[in-house]
């Protein structure tokens, strides 16, 4: 029931929140906070449920379902699970959905019952699909997350917010409709084999592909999640969407949005298709590296502030990709830290740049300058999250982008030195945001104010978290552990070589989770 | 003649007497809201009986090789009854504020339905013929009816000549087949058409086209527009809805019958057509700005859509056609109800008329928003579950060249649905006239409220509508 509720408090609370707010003004953000809170605690619930239970004991990592039958003529079941992946995942999303909806307290003023109701039916469709085990609800949920999505860029975005609420919808419904086709493909290719027409995921895992088949079907699925990553040539919608929607639009876009992507081949692609992702892992590669020196210089000519940190975005999903296709449990685990890791830093950064935007009224960096001096929390936030972002040892992006290096270099070390190219370009990049924004000389006449104390509070809890996993990565690592190996043990391990060292390393990280 | 079932018949009897008694209520005393109840009870009491021939379990009948009635032809009757009687209470505030002369409107959209219903549970060309006729002379009296405007009288005209052109084609068609085979009847028909020769494959062809008109698919959607832009709202509902609808379902029964589908090049032909219906129906709508000419080319890539299903010629392909026939009724007459329920003269036309609309109106925003998103088949509407349907049929059956087709077709389709609906949102500036929505019905909030209602519950529930679908069988 809690996973039901997971979903369906942000669903009521949403329609809640609109009602509220026709009878009494100002009410909305009251649910809104309300509702997320309900939700993180749900999450939390949850996380504790999952320590206190023996991973080994539990099948395929899953340790909790709910199944209803839902359009039994189709074999649609309501069917939600959650493993050790899925609660990290889960639980980002409880923690940003909390951040999305204090940062918009003081931000958005005007139609706010729609905002909320609009905000959290994207956390809904989020959380649906990390936790969906029925593909035909999992593309449910995908679709429902951009719906409100599309209105909170279109609504409440800056000035070109109907370019890139259009362009950002048609991308990602592309993919969607291209998914649903291969879906589609795999549960009648699996029904006509055995007999039962089921949208299952444990059924569907099973089928029986010939080579030729696998690899349309891939494409179909893979399509849609790089778009939604991005992957380079298809990250054409990201810099708008980030750039002009809300900063709690932005929080969610690049904190959790992104996420689904990179979910959606760990846990479909790759299992469903184990050959044919392994046939193409190396032009994936090597798109993964482009993304992440391609992204990484656009961001660096960007003096939109916004904007810059869209492509930071697109060169920190490089390394996703690189260690998604490295196929080794190192580098998948390391994957799985880059997103909690560039959910919060990203995150946190884009909240950075909404209340820089909301003082000083420009999202141009060149018009920044010196503002350490007139506000200085904001100053040692920036440093922080811009240290986070270009991967500081003790801060959880390095820990995340050295374990999906070390995991690669043992498949392909030719990527991964490629890549480790692009830490120097984050580092350049990075760096660039302080100097322009908070060192040199302060040209603005008027003084603005320096953090809130909620934007304090939500911003201190955002760092903490970062150098907690950045000295402590073994709660992620140690949680996602049980469903990694099951989702890698449908690839066959292509060097075994590596693999003495890969337990090494993670034997080492366990224990130090321990202390 | 002597072992007619007069039980089963008695729906078309029933309907067809309807609208001679309201003639002939209207010859005593003449009231349009009078006239207006009694066209809704007719309906009603069709209705109903529509549902007790579907509770009785019957033999499906043959009426003299003429009519069937079956489960088939029946959900459609129940279908375009309820569709009617939804449209009618559009129809009334409507042609209150409209026109002067109300009440042969109830009549000519009685036997348009007659028409409707006599199609969909044909079997023999001589029905076929019949029954298009009946529902298209209505038509040409309903689209011109608001003669005051050139539009309207214009639309009338375009559809008159096309519409008889078409029927001619169709005519024409009809006759080469009967020289060939000897037969009317569907089944005889289907059992002499194996051997091809030139003159049948010329009969088919022509019939294709008179269909392609009916059905408005690229090569032969010019008209639709026009005809859409220039009928009143309520008559564009039930031309995109019940004609449209009743054409499809005779098309079904006559491919299934006939089984014509067994020549590869009326599927080539069908594939060609749905293929081009759909990317132009969806690129020809992206640069309209009249609201209604922008509802007739998304038509286009709707029976575009349905003619993958149909070309599927699975056994989903019955049950996606029905499914998806249902969700486009419900959509397309609650699209078109909203633009014609407000108590003002004329009705909203121009995209940019809707400004604004979602923070003046937001119950009716919401509703007119549900619908396109029904259209666009985002999940949770009753279209998301159509256009579902008729992916899993084209899948099923291979189509993937299709399947693409369509998936490239609904992104486009996006587009256009979106912008309406960012207008909605789009508030209005302080000092711009003020809107030209007038009052709102009640009336009509109160049924929109219920296809809006039913958009979502066929969206969220979709299980007892397809085990119902599932009962019928296509004979």
């Amino acid at each position: 029931m809690i996973l039901v509720a997971l979903i369906s408090t942000l669903v009521l609370g949403g329609l809640l929140a609109m009602l509220l707010e026709k009878w009494v003004t100002g009410s909305a953000k009251w649910v809104g906070l309300v509702a997320s809170l309900l939700t993180m605690s749900l999450a939390g619930s949850l996380w504790i449920q999952y320590t206190g239970i023996d991973a080994s004991t539990v099948s395929n990592g899953v340790f909790m379902v709910f199944k209803k039958p839902w359009i039994p003529e189709f074999g649609i079941e309501f069917h939600l699970e959650v493993d050790g992946l899925g609660l990290v995942m889960v639980m980002l999303t409880g923690f940003l959905g909390l951040v999305a909806v204090l940062i918009s307290w003081s931000q958005v003023k005007h139609k706010e019952g729609f905002y909320y109701l609009n905000l959290l039916w994207t956390l809904a469709g989020i959380m649906g699909v990390f936790l969906a085990f029925d593909l035909f609800l999992f593309y449910l949920f995908w679709e429902v997350m951009l719906v409100p999505m599309y209105f909170l860029i279109s609504i409440w975005g800056s000035a070109n917010r109907i370019y890139a609420a259009y362009k950002f919808f048609i991308y990602t419904q592309i993919g969607g409709l291209l998914m649903l086709v291969a879906l589609l493909g795999l549960y009648f290719l699996n029904g006509s084999s055995t007999g039962v027409y089921s949208f299952n995921y444990w059924d569907l895992i099973k089928t029986v592909l010939t080579t030729e088949q696998s690899m349309w079907l891939m494409w179909g699925f893979l399509i849609a999640f790089l778009i939604k990553l991005p992957v380079l040539p298809l990250h054409n919608w990201l810099p708008d969407a980030h750039g002009e929607a809300p900063t709690a639009g932005s929080v969610i876009l690049a904190g959790l949005l992104l996420k689904t992507g990179a979910y959606g081949i760990l846990r479909f692609v790759v299992p469903f298709f184990p050959d044919a992702s392994q046939s193409i892992a190396m032009p994936a590669m090597i798109l993964g590296v482009c993304g992440i020196l391609y992204g990484a210089k656009l961001a660096f000519a960007q003096t939109d502030m916004k904007r810059l940190v869209a492509y930071t975005s697109v060169s920190h999903m490089g390394f996703v990709i690189i260690g998604i296709f490295a196929f080794n449990q190192l580098a998948w685990q390391g994957v799985i830290m880059q997103l909690v890791a560039h959910g919060l830093s990203t995150g946190a950064l884009f909240v950075l740049a909404g209340i820089l935007y909301q003082r000083t009224g420009t999202r141009d960096i060149r018009k920044y300058g010196g503002l350490w001096a007139t506000v200085p929390r904001m100053g040692v936030a920036g440093l922080i999250l811009v240290l986070a972002s270009l991967g500081l040892p003790g801060l959880a992006n390095f820990v995340a982008e050295f374990m999906t290096l070390a995991g690669t270099f043992t498949t392909t070390p030719i990527i991964a030195i490629a890549a480790a190219i692009g830490l120097i370009a984050a580092a350049v990049y990075s760096l660039r945001i302080m100097q322009k924004v908070f060192y040199g000389q302060d040209t603005a006449s008027e003084k603005i104010s320096d953090l809130s104390s909620m934007e304090t509070l939500t911003i201190a809890t955002v760092v903490f978290l970062l150098i907690y996993l950045g000295l402590n990565p073994g709660p992620i690592t140690r949680t996602v552990e049980p469903s990694i190996k099951q989702l890698i043990s449908q690839v066959e391990t292509p060097d075994k070589g590596g693999f003495s060292y890969r337990t090494q390393v993670n034997n080492k990280s366990s224990s130090n989770g321990k202390h | 003649m002597e072992n007619i079932d007069f039980n089963l018949l008695s729906p078309l009897i029933l309907l067809a007497v309807a609208p001679v008694a309201t003639l002939m209520v209207i010859a005593i005393y003449r009231n349009h809201t009078v006239t207006f109840c009694l066209a809704v009870i007719l309906l009603v009491l069709f209705l109903i009986d529509c549902f007790r021939l579907w509770s009785l379990s019957f033999d499906n009948q043959m009426v003299d090789d003429l009519l069937m009635i079956d489960k088939f032809g029946l959900f459609f009757m129940i279908l375009i009854a309820i569709g009617g009687i939804l449209i009618l209470f559009i129809s009334y505030s409507y042609l209150n504020n409209n026109v002067k002369v109300a009440e042969e409107f109830y009549v000519l959209f009685l036997t348009a339905l007659v028409g409707a219903v006599v199609l969909v549970s044909s079997i023999h060309f001589a029905t076929l013929f019949l029954g298009l006729e009946i529902l298209s002379i209505s038509l040409y009296a309903m689209i011109a009816y608001t003669r005051e405007w050139k539009n309207s009288i214009e639309g009338g005209l375009k559809y008159l000549i096309l519409a008889a052109g078409s029927s001619a084609f169709l005519l024409f068609g009809m006759g080469l087949i009967y020289l060939q085979t000897g037969a009317l009847d569907f089944e005889a028909i289907g059992s002499s058409l194996e051997k091809v020769n030139l003159i049948s494959t010329a009969g088919l062809a022509m019939m294709l086209v008179g269909i392609g008109f009916k059905l408005g698919l690229v090569p032969f959607h010019i008209w639709t527009p026009d005809i859409y832009q220039g009928a009143p709202a309520p008559v564009t509902a039930l031309i995109a809805s019940v004609s449209k609808g009743s054409m499809v379902v005779v098309l079904v029964r006559f491919l299934h019958t006939t089984n014509s589908q067994q020549f590869a090049w009326i599927i080539w032909t069908f594939s060609a057509m749905a293929i081009a219906s759909m990317l132009i129906g969806s690129l020809l709508a992206l640069k309209q700005s009249n609201l209604k000419r922008l509802l007739a080319y998304s038509s286009i890539a709707h029976l575009g859509y349905l003619l993958v299903a149909i070309i599927a010629g699975s056994d989903f392909s019955v049950e996606a056609v029905t499914y998806y026939l249902v969700a486009y009724f419900i959509s397309i007459i609650g699209a078109f109800g909203i633009l014609s329920i407000f108590n003002s003269t004329g009705e909203i036309e121009q995209v940019s008329d809707l400004q604004g609309m979602f923070w003046t109106r937001p119950w009716l925003s919401v509703i007119f928003g549900v619908m396109f998103f029904s259209l666009v088949g985002i999940p949770l509407t009753a279209g998301f579950i159509g256009k579902f349907y008729v992916v899993m049929a084209a899948v099923n059956s291979g189509l993937w060249a299709l399947a693409i087709t369509l998936v490239v077709s609904s992104a486009i389709g996006l587009y256009y649905y979106l912008r309406v609906i960012k207008t909605m949102l789009t508030p209005v500036a302080k000092d711009a006239p003020k809107s030209a929505l007038g009052q709102l019905s009640t009336m009509g909030l109160v049924v929109m409220s219920i296809l809006g209602l039913l958009v979502i519950w066929f969206g969220v529930f979709p299980s007892q509508l397809i085990a119902v679908i599932r009962s019928i069988e296509v004979l």
